[in-house]
């Protein structure tokens, strides 16, 4: 009897140890299928981009989209990491309740080097310290695409890399760290909720976008002597909107590694999913919610455009104007959210435009604009819902949705607009005009991107 | 540099498993690449401002 006991116990411990690797291995997996789904993003932003692009300046803007996601990869590895988990109760880089935030905490854990080392490279201990970096470095290679966009064709090359750089490494980490963390300050002062980054990533990349443009200038012949502008169109309108739809695939990547799995020695539960801030939450959710909002932004801006570009860029706004709340919103309470965006779209591109703000594909309407009131009408319909996973957790409110949506647009605006000023002053953000009239890959690229020219179709066999 | 573990055999290793783990060299290796980046930086700010001049 005791050796029948003994043996069952042993075959208990054996289901539990194989059990715990299932688990273990299935969140490992979850997290690493979202870096591919993500470079889809990067891939979408790069047809997006070179479709809106004139002829002569396509490959040039390839070249810095290629180039973006090279740099800011790798210093998201070497300081990004760090900001994220250094800053979350602001700039006193101290310890956060939740005992994962502050300086000392990140040092253990962010550097490439010393005993951190461990955390930050090949460990076969740790199933979770790559996926994370992996899945955040994409969030971060993300921001700079957003920018990418938006200052196309007169940009100069490494001017936009060291942009780049500060935006995927610093600007957004810092509103992610503020807002998107379970010590964030944010959170834990005024109940700042944004399951889908919808500040801390596209209100700080949109609004980072912004700041540079101011001093960039817009692109010769954009704007007439009235002030009125004139369309510049890009030379392949089916190559941007394939590329738009290319970007909505990797949004699910990157919604997806939103969620924090359970049963994990990190997780915060060990049967729930959970948001970054530990509130419980499923794919279910964000299944329901992510289709209805792509849909209602289309409906929305179809209404207005009969253009495919912006009827895109409504599923995009349409998706960003509810991720504060996909873990949460009401399904058809999510359509109509995105519908009122996908309507806001065009009018809020022509009043950026009535500033004499030439944003070439839309990034700072459909990121900044759209982030911030995506932040704020979420404020409005989930007041007090709890932002933590602890007894007497700050609830949601329309004022901490507000105070977030200011902080996380600053977090990207002020770095934007003062370095770029620097760069401006050092003679390295805008291309010369001789270079912007005669066309960038003319001046930089040694390749062509339409060697035979758009020939027509040859005829067809007989 | 190389295998970070005394014995050379799998069964030894429980953690940190990347060349030069636990000594010196990842932080040589860190220094290292961001200089490159730094320096291609540099270089490539040279020949575009040599491209816009022509």
């Amino acid at each position: 009897m005791e050796e029948k006991i003994a043996e069952l116990t042993a075959k208990i411990a054996e289901l539990e140890a194989s059990s715990q690797v299932t688990n273990t291995m299935f969140a490992e997996t979850y997290y690493y299928l979202t870096i591919p789904l993500m470079v889809l993003i990067h891939a979408g932003f790069l047809a997006y981009e070179m479709g809106a692009t004139r002829v002569k300046n396509v490959l040039s803007s390839g070249v810095k989209n290629i180039l973006a996601f090279a740099f800011v990869i790798p210093a998201f590895y070497f300081f990004g990491w760090w900001v994220y988990w250094a800053f979350p109760t602001g700039i006193s880089l101290s310890a956060g309740a939740m005992e994962i935030s502050g300086k000392e905490y990140a040092d253990a854990i962010a550097w490439g080097w010393g005993e951190s080392a461990q955390y930050m490279g090949p460990n076969i201990a740790d199933n979770a310290s790559g996926v994370f970096w992996g899945a955040f470095a994409l969030f971060a290679a993300t921001t700079a695409s957003i920018m990418s966009g938006a200052v196309i064709e007169r940009i100069q090359t490494v001017g936009f890399v060291i942009l780049a750089v500060v935006l995927g490494a610093f600007a957004w980490v810092l509103a992610a760290a503020w807002g998107w963390h379970a010590d964030g300050w944010l959170v834990t002062g005024f109940g700042f909720h944004d399951f889908g980054a919808a500040g801390v990533v596209h209100a700080a990349a949109g609004f980072f976008a912004l700041g540079v443009l101011i001093n960039l200038g817009p692109r010769i012949g954009k704007f007439n002597a009235d002030g009125t502008a004139n369309d510049l169109s890009g030379h392949n309108m089916p190559f941007t909107a394939t590329g738009l739809m290319l970007i909505i695939v990797g949004f699910w990547g990157f919604l997806m590694a939103c969620m924090i799995l359970p049963g994990e020695g990190w997780s915060w539960t060990a049967n729930t999913g959970t948001t970054i801030y530990g509130t419980p939450m499923n794919l279910s959710a964000l299944s329901f919610n992510i289709l209805m909002g792509i849909c209602g932004g289309v409906i929305g801006a179809w209404l207005l455009n009969r253009d495919p570009f912006w009827m895109m860029s409504g599923a995009l706004a349409g998706i960003i104007s509810v991720a504060s709340g996909l873990d949460i919103y009401f399904p058809a309470l999510a359509f109509i959210v995105a519908i009122v965006a996908g309507l806001l779209l065009r009018p809020a591109a022509k009043m950026l435009e009535a500033f004499g703000i030439d944003d070439a594909v839309g990034a700072v309407t459909v990121h900044g604009t759209i982030g911030v009131y995506g932040m704020v009408v979420f404020g409005v319909f989930a007041q007090g819902y709890p932002a933590l996973f602890i007894d007497n957790a700050p609830t949601v409110s329309i004022l901490g949705q507000l105070v977030g949506a200011i902080v996380t647009s600053l977090c990207g605006f002020i770095p934007g607009y003062l370095l770029s000023l620097g760069l401006s002053g050092l003679g390295m953000l805008r291309t010369p005009e001789a270079a912007e009239i005669a066309g960038l890959d003319t001046t930089k690229v040694p390749a062509q991107a339409f060697p035979e020219g758009i020939p027509a179709s040859a005829q067809p066999a007989e | 540099m190389g295998f970070p573990y005394t014995e050379s055999n799998w069964s030894v290793v429980d953690g940190a498993m990347f060349m030069g783990a636990g000594s010196s060299m990842p932080f040589f290796y860190t220094i290292i690449a961001i200089i490159i980046c730094v320096v291609f930086l540099v270089y490539g700010q040279m020949i575009e401002s040599d491209k816009y001049n022509k």
